[in-house]
Order: structure tokens, then C-alpha cells, then sequence
């Protein structure tokens, strides 16, 4: 109803996770301005496409949910665990569902038990059901196209700027073959000490 | 049935709501919004600025859709924000759909007054070209749809909200 597309992708070290910006009702485009992509801590991302109420609101309820657990646990969230999170959140209104697909992409630390973690994506469907590819994760109204132009682009362990330009490769041109989604990107590139944030001028028809 | 209803409230000092949807769930809730908006002022002796007051607004109309009886009200709230010098904007659908944006419209002049807007707004427009603006998008509207009605706006800056007479 609103459209709009996330894609995230894995590297060497670093994990790319992108949105469109376009903010609609059915066919009339309103913002250009609507990131679908949130921080979570430092090292972790999600994107909520789908309903864009349910972006706002699910936002909000996982940002409670993430701070409760960081006070609780006095640490912070790892990827695995708060993809367990959304999904048990999203699970609690199975028969009424949040119409949104996450996407986490993150960076785990290293811990003692896990001295080398590798870069961490997942997604969900509208109930919660967990996917963790090795490749690539892509939702929302230009999935198809996506995927199609991903699965032609990435390669494994692709360095941070190389990354970069292909997940801005990946997003802008499926968002070109889909009329829901486009008016401009923004890509978060996550890698050990840093992450970059770049906003992508796109097609604006 | 009538052709020059007002469906703008003044909320508080620097805050207006513009309302549209079905007629009884409007005046019902722009009515709940005023009075909570008041609510909050009377407990902490402060007005809520326009960025939480939208965040509020949507948040009710977000539990709305879900509930047994939703409201169907569309509305835009602009605002002045005295503590940091700012003007705001907001879009929200009857879903809870907020848009921040420069410029807005809604209802059956949606298409017209948008597009006069694409057309003519821009990021440094003055406060007189920007009225100007307003006065255009009103006037397109009369031109090209069918229904006749009347306009009435309002101003919002530093020192509150104001009519804007539109001829």
C-alpha cells in the first residue's frame, strides 16, 4: 500500500544493509524522506518494509523492548538474539499480523565463545518465520526484482566500498523496474571500527 | 449539505490540526486530541511541541485501526516549535501513516494541489511567496474539480496561529 524495499548483503567483516526512501498511498508518491532502515546499537540494523504505520509501530515497540533488554542484561543485544526478538514480537500477533518483512543485518562482537563471528543477516516473514542466508536478504515491493539483480551482482567476500557499490548497484536498479518503491536510497555499510552511512539520489518517477 | 465548514483547530499556542474524513469520527477526535494536548499542558505546565504531539496523534490513530471501531480521520498538523526555532509538518492518514514533509495536501484536491506544489514550491520560499503558493493551490482546486466549496488557512509562527485570509 505505501511501497518501498530493503535489501541487506554480507562481505568480508562488514555487513551493507539499504532502504528506498519513497513514503506512498497507493499510487501518489508523498515523502521522499522515509527511512525504512533503524539502528539498533552500533554494529546492528533493521529494516521494517510493509506497512508503514506498522514500520512506525513496530519501531517503537522494538526500542522498547531493545533498552528494556539492555538494562536488564547490561549488555547488548547480539544480531542472533534480537532476530529471535522481532520475530517473537511479530509472532504475538499471529492472527492479526504487522504487515512488515524485517531485515537485521549486524556485526556480532567477539566474545570468548566466539572469538571470530562471521557478519549476520536474516528475515522474517509478517509472522516471524526466520531466514538467515549467507548471500543476500532482500523484502518489500521490489522483492522479486531484488533478488533477480542480486543474485547477478554479489559475490563473496566483497570488501566494504566494493560492497557498497554493489548493494547501490543492487538497490537502484531494482527500484527502477518497480513503481512502489525508488525516489532515493540510503545504504549503511557496517564493518569492524565504523559504519558509513551514504544517501543515493534516484530516478524520481 | 454545507460548503464552508471549518476543518482547521487551533490545538495550543503553536500548534493547528486540518482535518478530514468521515464527519462524526473528525470532530470526535480532533476533539480527544485537544482536550489530552490540554491535559498534558495542565499536569506539566508545558506545551507539547509539534514533534511529540504528532508522535501522539499517530500513535492513536495507529491502536485506531486495530481496535473494533476505527476512526476514519485524515489530518495535517503543522507547527511552530518555539525551542528550537522551527516549523513543522506532518501528514497522517487514518492508518497512522506520518509523513514529515515540506508540503502536504489531502482529500479530493489531492492530485491538484500536490502537483501545484511540485511545481511551485522551494526549499527557500518566503513566508508571502509561500501564501502565495496556498492561494494558487485553492484556486487550481476551484478551477479543476467539480465540487464547488470554500477555503479558510491559518498561519503558524512565533506568535501563534493566525486566519490567513485566502482572497
Amino acid at each position: 500500500m505505501n511501497g518501498g524495499s530493503v535489501v541487506a548483503m554480507i562481505g568480508k567483516d562488514c555487513v551493507a544493509i539499504a532502504s528506498d526512501l519513497r513514503l506512498g498511498s497507493q499510487a501518489v508518491g508523498l515523502a521522499s524522506n522515509f527511512e525504512k532502515v533503524f539502528p539498533v546499537n552500533d554494529k546492528l540494523f533493521i529494516g521494517l518494509s510493509g506497512l508503514a504505520t506498522d514500520t512506525y509501530t513496530l519501531r517503537e515497540s522494538l526500542r522498547f523492548r531493545v533498552n528494556m533488554y539492555r538494562m536488564k542484561e547490561e549488555r547488548e543485544i547480539t544480531p542472533e538474539t534480537f532476530t529471535h526478538l522481532v520475530s517473537s514480537t511479530l509472532y504475538e500477533k499471529r492472527f492479526g499480523p504487522y504487515f512488515i518483512e524485517p531485515v537485521v543485518a549486524g556485526l556480532p562482537d567477539a566474545t570468548p565463545l566466539n572469538p571470530n563471528p562471521k557478519p549476520f543477516i536474516s528475515t522474517m516473514d509478517t509472522i516471524g518465520c526466520i531466514t538467515t542466508p549467507k548471500d543476500f536478504a532482500v523484502a518489500g515491493t521490489a522483492t522479486d526484482k531484488l533478488y533477480g539483480v542480486a543474485e547477478g551482482l554479489w559475490e563473496p567476500d566483497l570488501e566494504p566500498e566494493d560492497l557498497f557499490e554493489t548493494i547501490s548497484q543492487t538497490i537502484l536498479n531494482a527500484m527502477d523496474r518497480d513503481a512502489l518503491s525508488g525516489w532515493g536510497a540510503v545504504v549503511h555499510v557496517i564493518s569492524k571500527d565504523k559504519v558509513v552511512t551514504r544517501y543515493l539520489r534516484g530516478r524520481m518517477d | 449539505m454545507k460548503s464552508d465548514e471549518n476543518k482547521i483547530r487551533t490545538l495550543s499556542p503553536g500548534l493547528a490540526l486540518a482535518f478530514g474524513g468521515e464527519p462524526g469520527d473528525t470532530n470526535n477526535f480532533v476533539d480527544y486530541v485537544e482536550r489530552n494536548l490540554r491535559l498534558y499542558q495542565i499536569r506539566n505546565n508545558t506545551e507539547l511541541l509539534p514533534a511529540p504531539a504528532s508522535a501522539f496523534i499517530r500513535k492513536e490513530l495507529a491502536n485506531s485501526i486495530r481496535s473494533r471501531s476505527p476512526y476514519a480521520v485524515n489530518l495535517l498538523l503543522g507547527g511552530y516549535d518555539k525551542v528550537h526555532s522551527e516549523a513543522h509538518l506532518y501528514s497522517i492518514d487514518l492508518y497512522g501513516t506520518k509523513a514529515i514533509l515540506p508540503y502536504a495536501a489531502q482529500g479530493l484536491g489531492i492530485y491538484v494541489a500536490l502537483s501545484t506544489m511540485d511545481k511551485y514550491w522551494y526549499p527557500e520560499i518566503t513566508r508571502e511567496e509561500a501564501e502565495e503558493l496556498l492561494r494558487k493551490c485553492v484556486a487550481e482546486v476551484k478551477l479543476r474539480l467539480a465540487y464547488q466549496f470554500t477555503f479558510n488557512a491559518v498561519v503558524i509562527d512565533k506568535d501563534g496561529v493566525k486566519d490567513l485570509p485566502l482572497l
